[in-house]
């Protein structure tokens, strides 16, 4: 098949004939998969697991995941969150596996606030108020607020209630504007 | 509707993920309400900060070598099946092993008459000059991550060679940068760091240095050296009679602290 360039196939091709090429197993299908999600699902990775190298694990094991699933996906399938849901299960397989302790200098926010490395202190302060969050919390708070997924979506994605979704992004985002504003001494 | 129950559906109202009732209920009350449109601009500014730092963190690109690793995913998955048999039999190897090697020692297993709630019972029951030499010999500390919760296991000796293992349970809830701002200045060096894990627990590691310095010391008996106010909860940890029988290496998992955060 001629090699149509990654994005091509996006402009030309609706949701649902794209599921179909995939299926049918087409190069350029897949690359455009790769194409249209991998950085969205590395950086979705990266704010759930906080490394740069797991989330580039975790990235690829989600693509090798949705390709031997592909069979068996419905062509009306909404293949965003079809995808961040396996991106999901991934990661809290990962955490599962691991403790994680990430740690910090005690005074380490208080020394930095006002230094020249303020754009990276503030990168600090967002991975520290999102490390704050449980884990099913943040999930749902990056679906909603990276991935662009609806309650509805979200739902789907992570196997429970609208209602649940929604008490959980309620407290998410409580827990990390508390954590936020708190570490960065706007309170 | 009220203002906390609109501030609840903010963030699904700016992306019009509310049905058609909700979506006009919240739009009529932000409209008349300032706190509640002041609440509208925190909302946005805290997704864009959260959007911002998700496209600007470092990721490793790999895209090409997924596309060909995507490619190619029988070879493993066929790879993969032939490992399970083997994967099995490590996995019973290793539970006959642990279980041979527990009778051996003459584990007993002593549960705890009443709940524990807190690091300072962990460390007064412990310590607790009566209770600890009627059971042994503290040797061993164990923490175990089991979901949200870490349990702590106390390992006795008795003269006999047997051990007890005493299986406290961890739940406190410190405000644990305000105990660490309440011990001297003097004693910081001792602290290793904090730090927060995957579930959202603030651990602190703390005594390190003078741990290490006191490793295969007896105690000295009287008051432990060292008391810290916990938190302004009147509660005392104390860290002297802790380094009494165990190595510093351990000693560093027990001195760990931990508490949820957030609601």
């Amino acid at each position: 098949m001629e090699n149509v360039g990654y994005g091509r196939l996006t402009e030309i091709m609706p949701d649902s004939d794209f599921v179909a090429c995939l299926k049918a197993g087409e190069d350029a299908a897949t690359g455009e998969l790769v194409a249209r999600y991998y950085q969205p699902i590395n950086r979705y990775l990266y704010g759930l697991v906080h490394d740069s190298q797991t989330a580039l694990e975790l990235a690829q094991e989600t693509f090798l995941q949705a390709h031997r699933a592909l069979p068996r996906l419905a062509d009306d399938s909404n293949l965003s969150a079809w995808l961040y849901r396996i991106a999901t299960n991934l990661a809290r397989k990962h955490y599962r596996r691991q403790q994680l302790i990430h740690w910090f200098p005690l005074d380490y926010f208080a020394v930095h606030q006002d230094g020249p490395e303020k754009q990276i202190v503030e990168k600090d302060l967002v991975g520290y108020a999102l490390k704050q969050l449980p884990m099913d919390q943040k999930v749902c708070l990056l679906l909603q607020v990276w991935a662009g997924l609806t309650c509805a979506e979200i739902a789907q994605a992570v196997g429970k209630s609208e209602a649940a979704v929604k008490m959980s992004l309620v407290r998410a985002r409580v827990c990390f504007r508390d954590a936020y504003t708190k570490a960065s001494g706007e309170e | 509707m009220e203002c906390q129950r609109v501030q609840d559906l903010l963030s699904l109202y700016l992306r019009a993920d509310l049905p058609a009732g909700e979506r006009e209920a919240v739009a009529r009350h932000v409209a008349d309400c300032a706190i509640c449109q002041h609440e509208v601009t925190q909302v946005q500014r805290m997704d864009q900060i959260l959007h911002d730092y998700l496209a600007s963190v470092p990721i490793i690109n790999r895209r090409e070598a997924v596309v060909s690793r995507v490619m190619r995913p029988r070879v493993r998955l066929a790879f993969s099946r032939r490992l399970v048999p083997v994967l099995i039999a490590i996995g019973l190897l290793i539970a006959l092993t642990a279980t041979a090697l527990a009778i051996r020692n003459k584990i007993i297993v002593v549960e705890p008459s009443r709940e524990v709630s807190g690091l300072e019972e962990v460390v007064q029951r412990a310590h607790y000059p009566l209770w600890v030499p009627s059971v042994g010999k503290l040797t061993r500390v164990r923490e175990i991550e089991e979901g949200r919760h870490y349990t702590v296991f106390l390992d006795y000796t008795l003269d006999d060679g047997r051990i007890f293992y005493v299986r406290e349970w961890d739940g406190w809830n410190l405000d644990v940068r305000q105990w660490v701002a309440s011990i001297p200045p003097e004693d910081r060096d001792m602290i290793l760091g904090q730090g927060i894990d995957i579930n959202g627990y603030e651990a602190v590691l703390f005594l390190t240095t003078r741990i290490r310095a006191s490793e295969n010391q007896t105690p000295e008996p009287g008051p432990p050296a060292l008391r810290w106010n916990a938190g302004g909860t009147g509660l005392e940890l104390t860290s002297s009679l802790l380094t009494a029988e165990i190595t510093g290496d351990e000693l560093i998992r027990v001195a760990k602290t931990m508490r949820k955060i957030g609601r």
